[in-house]
């Protein structure tokens, strides 16, 4: 039988159902333990810092909300950043197998990574918000929900442009983007107020802070997630901004060297 | 039928710009099998890739009627990781609709594969023979208008390629191919017309026999300079 002539749209819509399948069949292998790893690595990190700084502080809270709920709410969209971009990096000569069929394009990769990152840590953060108010009598959920799910796809947004943008560099200088890009995002774990509300910073760091988008992101989670919660000096409207201006600067980019993505090998 | 027009394909190298082509044009009539010749480098996997569009050119256009295969014969296109059936289904679910039909294509490929229990289990643990009835296995299972055959010779043992052989003939009543290889004699057996790739020079023969004089004498110039 031959093959279906299907519209532009339809065949869009196939390619990146089909990467999110593989890329679920890639994340959770031959083993049991590949999903079990997924879900626990987030865990085990919100663990430790909540152990921690139950010792180096005297109360459990910040303004009142436990520090598990904290630090969940602020490490679980940093991971859909932070894997987003890490994984870009490898992403282009990673599957260059995939670009012999013509209807993946390189574009579509990014776009449905930063997807399944988004999709594995909104699951774990409704697992959490389940186990937390049921068992724990946390209350972790939004208490403004439009708002959160607005942050997040903005989030993604961002995410993507920013994964473009290193895509490229991972494709054209393997090593040295390491070295660019891997480096400060290590610093920008403990500059995106995961650790640390903005509230509690002393005031004259509070300009320097706010340049970063990531922290406006996650405080306006918070916010929008922890009645009460005070985000000082962060909007959604300059993650918005922000978000814009990334995904214009990834897309040009990007396009401007696709030629490059194609047959790395 | 396909219709290349003032193609220009370069690579950008340490060396500087690396032209394949310039100025190309070519036209492939409908249903005519294409036999490419040429020497190593001289760019007969670029001119697959870039019929099969996994490749863009840097100027011109490809106009093609009808759906074009990926280039078949590498073993690229497998994700060592995944099972057989798993990359599989990821090339189904790229070129099918309904779950339904997806099905129907996953069981041809598994019987056609021949590698039975192992399509479950992942591609790194398979031979390179398995692995390349896989991937033949997969190309089998849609009717493209057009295949594009890169190096497609010993793929299996005898008995998988007479299967193979048995396969493209049938393909054959609906569908042509562009074959690149460097085993002249199937060249002169399977295809209608010729295409002599030298040093940037593309030229197209409707007569397989003068193709290949074509290209015989052009080797012996080089090997006498």
């Amino acid at each position: 039988m031959p093959l279906t002539k299907r519209s532009s749209w339809q065949v869009q819509w196939a390619v990146w159902k089909a990467l999110f399948h593989r890329s679920l069949d890639t994340k959770i292998g031959d083993h049991f333990l590949g999903p079990l790893w997924v879900i626990t690595e987030p865990l085990v990190h919100i663990a430790t810092l909540t152990i921690i700084f139950k010792f180096i502080r005297e109360r459990g809270d910040y303004q009142g909300i436990p520090f598990v709920a904290f630090f969940a709410a602020g490490i679980l969209p940093y991971f859909i950043f932070q894997h987003t971009v890490n994984k870009a990096l490898r992403a282009m000569r990673q599957n260059q197998q995939l670009f012999s069929y013509r209807q993946v394009k390189p574009l579509d990769v990014i776009v449905v990574m930063t997807y399944v990152e988004l999709f594995v840590y909104v699951l774990i953060a409704l697992i959490l918000m389940w186990v937390g108010a049921w068992f724990f009598n946390i209350d972790g959920i939004p208490h403004l929900p439009l708002e959160v799910v607005l942050i997040f796809i903005l989030l993604c947004l961002f995410s993507i442009g920013s994964g473009l943008f290193c895509a490229v560099l991972g494709a054209r200088w393997e090593d040295a983007s390491t070295l660019i890009i891997q480096m400060p995002l290590r610093l920008l774990y403990f500059m995106s107020g995961i650790l640390i509300p903005m509230q509690s910073l002393p005031q004259h760091l509070h300009k320097y802070m706010l340049w970063n988008p990531l922290l406006h992101a996650i405080e306006q989670i918070r916010a929008h997630t922890f009645d009460g919660y005070i985000a000082a000096g962060t909007s959604i409207s300059y993650l918005a901004l922000c978000t814009v201006a990334n995904l214009f600067i990834g897309l040009t980019y990007f396009s401007m060297n696709r030629s490059r993505l194609l047959l790395l090998r | 039928m396909i219709e290349i027009q003032n193609l220009y394909k370069y690579y950008p190298t340490a060396l500087g710009r690396k032209y394949v082509f310039k100025d190309l044009n070519l036209k492939i009539p409908d249903m005519c099998n294409v036999g490419v010749l040429g020497l190593n480098g001289s760019g007969k996997s670029t001119l697959i890739n870039l019929l099969s569009g996994s490749d863009q050119p840097n100027r011109g256009s490809i106009k093609i009627n009808g759906t074009v295969s990926w280039p078949l014969g590498l073993s690229g296109g497998v994700q060592p990781r995944l099972t057989g059936r798993q990359n599989a289904e990821f090339v189904c679910r790229i070129y099918c609709e309904t779950r339904n039909e997806i099905n129907n294509k996953l069981e041809f490929i598994k019987d056609f594969s021949d590698i039975q229990d192992f399509f479950e289990l992942p591609v790194r643990t398979y031979s390179s023979g398995m692995k390349s009835k896989l991937t033949f296995a997969m190309s089998m299972a849609f009717d493209f208008d057009i295949f594009l055959i890169d190096e497609l010779t010993a793929v299996g043992d005898a008995q998988f390629r007479q299967k193979s052989k048995q396969a493209l003939k049938e393909k054959r009543n609906k569908a042509s191919y562009i074959m690149v290889s460097h085993n002249v004699n199937d060249l002169i057996k399977e295809c209608d017309q010729m295409i002599v790739l030298h040093k940037a020079k593309v030229t197209m023969f409707e007569d397989v026999d003068k193709g290949l004089e074509y290209y015989k004498k052009k080797i012996k110039i080089e090997d006498t300079e």
